[in-house]
């Protein structure tokens, strides 16, 4: 059995998808699979999640998506950051961290061990 | 926004397109995904399971992914019809139950709306009708609110009242058509000639009448075709101005085309009506209609004519003694006041079956949605939000609804030509009731509201908990729960409440009926042939008596003939004359007001003929006594029914009792017998008090024949028709029917009004009692293993029986109630439908209650027998 992978709390995948878009565009195979690498294999993202993500930021205005052909040469939908997506990005980085720093503060972690996901 | 407004735009407009591209990014997903996998070292096959196992369900994908990309709204409705409808063919039992209760009752409503629509809501056939009102005289003090006019009346409201733009009369007659095909006898409206005018009706052909039609009378006399009779009568003749037509031997020259308009212009010819100033003012036989003058209102009308009919009164003393004028708005004039109750009613009725379906709807949904709890649960699980799975649970009521409506509206039609073949002839334009554009979309709306309401309940009601949960506890097989259970219990007493309400109404209505077969009227109807001979104004008084002589004198040779009489107005007809009396020395002010009855003309032999016996004194000697011949002014031999000698002379002989007949000192009646009471106006009415006179003081026409015969009345008809022609060729006779024919008719709407109603309380009662029915068969279906426990512990099959069928009639019990109390309340509307018991009869609550506890008894007891055959062995391992 594989190791059990910590939930994605909720909210985090937008910031993950719009952190994996700030470089360049990008397609949503190539998103989850950055997310996965980057994260060393720790956040999977489910591909039931990883789409209507994708159309809920393209709907809020967050992203764009356009028609290209991908580096292999076959028809594939990018996704491209816009500025209100930039600015979101920001803002929910810094809540992030703001959580993630509060949140270690209760468990009194020192840096010596992972915290268990539930 | 316009970005976004562009996105929905074109994700509404091109589904399609929009649909590719999603299948091709995921396409896309799992190739990369594959070629990943076949990079790490898989064999391709198992590299693109993997792929697809990874990626799930694509369409599950598609799916969520719409949601997200919202504005999909005609898109989403699409895909949850489709879902629907597979979900409903997937379990047929259920899916045609729910459509037979729903086309029931939406067609049972859709039905009676098209005749409601028809017969009431459609607009009467007049210019700016609310506008027009009925003016009636009233004489309160004999009980008459609803009075005719007389001529003398109507000329002093012509001329004193201010309310009106005009004022116009119209009467009914018959005239004898001869010289086009065979003499017939047809319908004749004299009208003032402003009536039609007035009504704002157009002729189809020429013109209406002009006051100058009056002129000359004599010497060119006018008249108006309906455009039925000119159909059916004249081929429609493009040239029937002008024609020249024979009425009782007079030529009339048609000068317009009349359409039908009901309810002033339904006859078949009409001629212009002179008032005459010089008339007697105690005949009264005009319908009057008005058209209020400006913006009078019908109230400020109403105030005038009050001290107006108090002022005629004063001057014409004692003649129309506590007269009063009174307007009828417009709007009661689409159907007869009887008429117009029972259809209200017979839309209350079908509300009540609809609601019933809907009560039975939203039961089915709540057993199958229990049924489905796992399926919820595991959508849930998937990621479909609680309003999703309400909006899916929505429109599959909402289909069912639909795909009800259009059943129904078969089963309306259906019901539509047995409405047609039942009904008596009361309802008017009834052939013409259509299914149209009004009732459909009254259809369609009943069909959603139908299908929303009876599903929102159980969609609420789902229980929304996550699979995990759904899953431990319903490993056996998903139980309702409780709260479910109690919530089925309510809705099945709802619907008992509601179908005995309906029971009651029919039961009243089926003991009217009863009571009005089996009451005395007094009369003898077996055998007995009745038919009119209308005479022309070349029979005089002289020539009219020996022409009732001749003619009944050789009817009586004929052996099958027992008796043969003569009378103005046969009874159960619906015609009538009504004169006021008061004893002979006595004054109205000393009497304390004029007794009112029934007068009639009749020949020897009447009381014979009808079955009626002379109670004290003798029959008419048919001779007109004192000096000189008055007719009808002078003084008369009189025969008093029973009822109208106890009125005015009560505890004393009437015979040799004298009368001043219509309030007149000049007419004096003596009265020489008293006769047995009879129910004149038909087995529904109550017993007249009733004045009988001479036919020979008058030469009223047409005359009516009552001839009682031996064996089948209608083989006389034949002969009886020869005689006729032997003395008058051109006599028409008309409205033959027999005495059993016209009782029967009189009682036909009654019997009507109770076979609708009791055919819905049928419907009503079934479909309660299958909800009853089916809520206790799924209770025992699923409380299985619980009965088992029980019977292993000792339970007798008694034990279990009740315990089953208590579960049901506890429901059905408080239904039964509130049932009782709700009808209570509501027969009410009833009651002027009634005869003879009365609108809180006992006997007919204890009664219904009773039929449906018992039925309830039934569809308990049938579902609970399976509980006695739980066997307790397989019970307990299963658990």
């Amino acid at each position: 059995m594989k190791k059990a992978k910590p939930d994605l709390l909720h909210g985090t995948l937008d910031l993950l998808i719009l952190q994996t878009l700030g470089p360049g565009r990008m397609h949503g195979w190539a998103i989850s699979k950055h997310i996965r690498q980057i994260s060393q294999d720790v956040l999977e993202v489910n591909q039931g999640s990883l789409y209507p993500a994708l159309y809920r930021l393209e709907k809020r205005g967050w992203i764009e998506a356009e028609w290209g052909i991908s580096p292999a040469g076959r028809r594939a939908k990018f996704y491209r950051m816009l500025p209100a997506g930039r600015r979101q990005l920001a803002l929910e980085g810094r809540h992030w961290r703001e959580f993630s720093a509060a949140v270690d503060r209760v468990l009194g972690v020192s840096g010596n061990g992972a915290v268990e996901a539930t | 926004m316009s970005r976004r407004l562009r996105r929905v735009l074109h994700i509404l407009l091109q589904k399609d397109s929009v649909e590719r591209e999603m299948d091709e990014e995921m396409r896309f997903h799992v190739d990369m995904e594959t070629e990943d996998n076949i990079r790490a070292g898989m064999k391709p096959r198992d590299a693109r399971r993997a792929a697809l196992l990874k990626f799930g369900g694509l369409e599950r994908f598609k799916e969520e992914a719409r949601t997200a990309r919202g504005g999909r709204v005609v898109g989403d409705l699409w895909w949850d019809v489709r879902l629907a409808v597979r979900g409903l063919r997937r379990s047929p039992g259920f899916t045609a139950v729910a459509l037979a209760m729903l086309a029931l009752g939406i067609g049972a409503s859709t039905a009676i709306f098209s005749v409601v629509d028809a017969v009431l809501l459609r607009p009467l056939p007049f210019h700016q009708p609310d506008r027009l009102v009925q003016v009636f005289e009233t004489h309160m003090a004999q009980g008459w609110d609803h009075f005719a006019f007389s001529q003398m009346n109507l000329l002093d409201l012509m001329e004193s009242s201010t309310s009106f733009e005009a004022i116009g009369g119209i009467r009914g007659g018959t005239v004898n058509l001869t010289g086009d095909g065979p003499p017939a006898r047809i319908g004749v409206s004299p009208i003032t000639p402003n009536f039609v005018q007035m009504l704002g009706v157009k002729p189809v052909l020429g013109r209406a009448f002009r006051d100058s039609d009056l002129d000359g009378w004599d010497a060119r006399r006018v008249v108006m075709v309906s455009q039925a009779t000119w159909t059916s009568r004249f081929g429609s003749d493009p040239a029937i101005e002008g024609r020249v037509i024979l009425l009782d031997g007079e030529g009339y020259e048609v000068v317009g085309v009349l359409p039908e308009a009901e309810p002033w212009l339904r006859n078949e010819l009409y001629t212009p009506l002179a008032l005459n100033p010089e008339s007697n003012r105690d005949n009264h036989f005009l319908a009057v209609v008005a058209r209020l003058r400006g913006d009078v209102s019908l109230q400020a009308a109403q105030t005038e004519l009050t001290p107006l009919a108090r002022r005629l009164t004063a001057r014409n003393a004692p003649i129309d003694e506590g007269m009063g004028f009174q307007l009828e708005p417009s709007s009661t004039w689409a159907a007869p006041d009887d008429l117009r109750r029972s259809l209200w009613v017979f839309m209350g009725a079908v509300g009540f079956l609809l609601l019933i379906a809907c009560l039975n709807l939203a039961n089915l949904l709540l057993a199958r949605v229990a049924g489905r709890r796992r399926q919820v649960a595991m959508c849930m699980a998937l990621g479909a939000g609680r309003g999703r799975v309400i909006r899916q649970l929505l429109t599959e009521s909402a289909v069912l609804g639909l795909a009800g409506a259009i059943l129904g509206i078969g089963v309306a039609q259906l019901g539509l030509y047995a409405l047609v073949a039942l009904e008596p002839g009361e309802i008017p334009r009834l052939e013409a009731v259509q299914i149209n554009g009004p009732v459909l979309l009254f259809t369609l709306a009943v069909a959603l509201a139908t299908g929303v309401i009876g599903g929102l309940l159980p969609a609420v009601r789902i229980p929304f908990r996550g699979l995990g949960a759904t899953l431990r506890d319903g490993g056996r097989g998903g139980v309702g729960g409780r709260s479910q259970a109690r919530l089925r219990s309510w809705l099945v007493a709802a619907e008992t409440a509601l179908s005995l309400v309906l029971l009651v109404g029919a039961g009243l209505l089926v003991r009217s009926l009863i009571a009005v077969q089996t009451v005395d009227t007094g009369f003898d109807a077996d055998n007995r042939l009745t038919f009119e001979v209308n005479l022309p104004d070349s029979y005089t008084r002289a020539g009219s008596r020996a022409f009732r002589e001749e003619f009944l004198s050789r009817m009586r040779t004929m052996p099958t003939v027992q008796s043969a009489a003569a009378v103005h107005m046969r009874p159960v007809d619906g015609g009538n004359t009504v004169m006021s009396l008061i004893p002979v020395g006595e004054t109205i002010e000393t009497f304390g007001g004029a007794v009112s009855a029934d007068w009639r003309l009749i020949s020897d032999d009447y009381f014979q003929s009808l079955g009626l016996s002379l109670v004290e004194g003798r029959d008419l000697s048919h001779e007109i006594p004192g000096e000189g011949d008055q007719g009808m002014g002078g003084p008369m031999e009189v025969v008093v029914s029973q009822s109208l000698a106890q009125a005015i002379w009560p505890g004393e002989s009437a015979v040799g009792k004298h009368a001043q007949l219509w309030v007149t000192p000049d007419r004096v009646g003596t009265v020489v017998g008293v006769v047995e009471d009879m129910r004149e106006r038909g087995p529904g009415q109550d017993e007249t008090r009733a004045i009988y006179l001479t036919y020979n003081l008058d030469d009223w026409s047409p005359v009516h024949f009552v001839v009682h015969t031996t064996g089948e009345p209608r083989a006389a008809l034949q002969p009886v028709r020869a005689m006729l022609a032997q003395i008058d060729a051109d006599l028409p006779m008309s409205g033959v029917r027999t005495m059993d024919e016209m009782v029967r008719s009189s009682t036909a709407s009654r019997r009507f009004t109770m076979i609708l109603l009791t055919v819905f309380a049928g419907v009503a009662l079934a479909l309660a009692l299958a909800g009853l029915y089916g809520v206790i068969a799924d209770s025992v279906s699923q409380r299985s293993q619980e009965l088992g426990v029980r019977v292993a512990l000792g339970a007798t099959s008694p034990d279990v029986l009740g315990l089953v069928i208590r579960q049901g009639m506890v429901p059905a019990g408080a239904g039964i109630a509130v049932g009782l109390v709700a009808a209570l309340a509501l027969s009410r509307v009833l009651r002027s439908l009634l005869f003879g018991v009365g609108a809180t009869d006992f006997i007919t609550y204890a009664a219904m209650g009773g039929i449906l506890a018992l039925a309830a008894l039934l569809a308990c007891w049938l579902p609970a027998r399976a509980a006695l055959r739980v066997d307790p062995v397989t019970a307990l391992r299963e658990e």
